[in-house]
């Protein structure tokens, strides 16, 4: 249950990975969009979580290309208002930063389908 | 649109235009027993909830246990939500054993398990005494701002700073709003006021707003100085009586509806007579008229009335009496704005403007209030009369150094004069605003019937 995590801020990113951890997915920081397209090509993942300020505005374009490659849910974020840019880039959802946790872990929940210890209660 | 926070002191969020904008980093400021503490726990306590909860993080200027021990005498301090929806802790001894990096770390184990709403760090401006060097406490704020912005949380920072820091400490680049508590001073009086002095990503009142410290902990009133207004309101063209027959004649028919009359004199002649005549017709017709003194209180001018055959108790009649001692201008007319809304009242008396001139320190300020209220007044139709002393007992040298006689629509003299061995009374209306008058100056007298006017006086008559 790997979701990868664009974002550009540090401190953003360490509350996001805790939160999500606390949950039981298994997080994997990336502060540049470059980087999170290798991950993508390479990896499998169940969720893509991208700041579309990443690498000075990148995450459009992140987004785009990860639709493109993959079916992967893609949790768009951002301090400005951009749902329907990034809604039409192919995100799945957009949530506008500073993120509450409790709504960004339910969205991400809602993302992935069903939390993390459903599914490896399933898989057990 | 900016979200807004509310304080739990409607005043306070007027003079911020709506509150203070959702998610930021706010500075209180200001001299010891100002009310930072409070004002900043009023946030907490109005704001927390068990999903959305408060800490309140005292560092090393005051002991936990004492911020505790006089906050819960307030009425905002509700101990139910102890421990559910507000937290306190000390990091003081985080501080003192790890330093600054030391209370990043606290906070932002802190925010991971509270997933705080508000934030409360008081005082602030204790860390800086932790800091090696001014690179150091900029490296801190930086983390901490980082961190506070990368989540939804309203944070205070509380601390004594001195005026001229502001320009200076780097915790006022920081912050998205700056409030600052002090107290003026002048002779023996004091005043508490508020400023906003920054307010990022949104307008607010500027100016001093003065606030008062009591068991409901903080409340504001803001400055009353409302800027001009072009939109339309019913303006009614209607004529209403002073009260005494005469003068309405002089008056071309009585007042304008909704106008404001000042009556100027020296003490003694009759103004506030004059002033309750308007009152007591509008309440013949009908009306309410509120009666706002700071002179004699309701005992003492209902022992006035009496001898006038009026009474507090006739229906219609409103009193608003407060004591000119203390007195806060904006307070006062907040109150007043509140009894004319609750009593529908068409009539106002204002007895008199130099109390209130008395409680403001600033003449163009004055200047501002009176405007304001005066226009607040109009657009609701309600007619002024206010009475203002004079200096001079026989003949009214200047009527330019009472301040607001150009904002009256109407303006009234009454005068003492000399006659040989004994001193009559006289009555000029000096100024109508939209409409004619008679310029004659009219002798009257005081008797059981009130303002009685007596013919024009003699050519030979010294009107000085």
């Amino acid at each position: 249950m790997s979701v990868l995590l664009a974002e550009r801020d540090p401190y953003a990113a360490e509350f996001v990975d805790y939160f999500l951890r606390t949950e039981g997915y298994a997080v994997r920081i990336v502060l540049h969009a470059a980087e999170a397209r290798q991950i993508i090509e390479n990896e499998p993942l169940t969720l893509v979580v991208v700041d579309l300020m990443i690498s000075g505005g990148d995450g459009l374009a992140l987004c785009r290309a990860t639709r493109e490659r993959a079916s992967i849910p893609i949790l768009a974020v951002s301090a400005v208002d951009s749902r329907d840019e990034a809604l039409e880039c192919g995100a799945d959802a957009f949530l506008q930063k500073p993120l509450d946790p409790l709504q960004f872990v339910s969205t991400a929940r809602d993302l992935i389908g069903t939390s993390a210890y459903l599914r490896r209660g399933e898989q057990s | 649109m900016i979200d807004r926070l509310a304080s739990g002191s409607d005043g306070l969020d007027t003079a911020l235009c709506g509150g203070l904008p959702l998610n930021s980093i706010t500075l209180v400021v200001g001299s010891p027993g100002t009310g930072k503490t409070i004002l900043a726990q009023q946030y907490l306590f109005h704001n927390a909830s068990v999903d959305r909860p408060a800490l309140y993080l005292s560092t090393v200027s005051e002991p936990l246990e004492k911020i505790l021990r006089y906050g819960q005498s307030l009425d905002y301090f509700d101990s139910s939500a102890l421990g559910s929806a507000v937290f306190y802790e000390d990091i003081g001894q985080t501080l003192n054993n790890s330093g600054l990096p030391g209370v990043l770390e606290h906070i932002t184990e802190l925010i991971k398990q509270r997933r705080p709403g508000l934030m409360v760090i008081d005082s602030f401006r204790a860390l800086q005494v932790y800091a090696s060097d001014t690179g150091a406490f900029r490296r801190f704020l930086h983390g901490l701002a980082g961190r506070l912005s990368a989540m939804p949380i309203n944070s205070f920072w509380v601390g004594e700073y001195e005026s001229a820091e502001v320009s200076d400490a780097p915790e006022f680049a920081v912050a998205d709003a700056i409030v600052a508590l002090s107290t003026d001073r002048t002779a023996e009086r004091e005043l508490r006021v508020l400023q906003v002095v920054k307010l990022r990503g949104s307008g607010f009142q500027p100016g001093k707003h003065t606030y008062r410290l009591s068991q409901r902990g903080i409340t504001v009133f803001p400055r009353l100085a409302d800027s001009s207004d072009a939109s339309s309101y019913g303006q009614m063209s209607e004529r209403v009586s002073s009260g005494v027959a005469p003068l309405d004649t002089m008056l071309s028919d009585g007042l304008w509806r909704g106008s404001s009359t000042m009556i100027a004199g020296p003490s003694g002649v009759g103004k506030t007579l004059l002033a309750l005549h308007f009152a007591f017709a509008g309440v013949q017709r009908g009306e309410v008229s509120l009666i706002a003194t700071l002179q004699e209180n309701p005992i003492q001018l209902e022992r006035i009335l009496r001898s006038f055959s009026w009474s507090l108790q006739d229906a219609g009649i409103e009193l608003m009496y407060r004591s000119p001692v203390d007195l806060y201008l904006d307070e006062w007319v907040y109150d007043l704005l509140d009894r004319l809304k609750q009593t529908g009242a068409t009539r106002l008396v204002i007895d008199s403007l130099g109390e209130l001139r008395s409680a403001c320190t600033d003449e163009l300020r004055f200047r501002e209030f009176i405007y304001s209220l005066l226009q607040r007044c109009t657009r609701e139709n309600i007619s002024v009369t206010m009475t203002q002393e004079v200096p001079d007992l026989f003949g009214i040298g200047r009527l330019s150094e009472i301040g607001t006689s150009h904002l009256s629509d109407n303006v009234i003299v009454l005068q003492f004069l000399h006659d040989e061995s004994k001193v009559k009374r006289a009555i000029t209306v000096l100024k109508t605003r939209g409409s004619d008058h008679d310029q004659h100056v009219r002798q009257f007298d005081i008797t059981s019937e009130g303002v009685v006017f007596g013919g024009q006086f003699a050519s030979s008559q010294d009107l000085r």
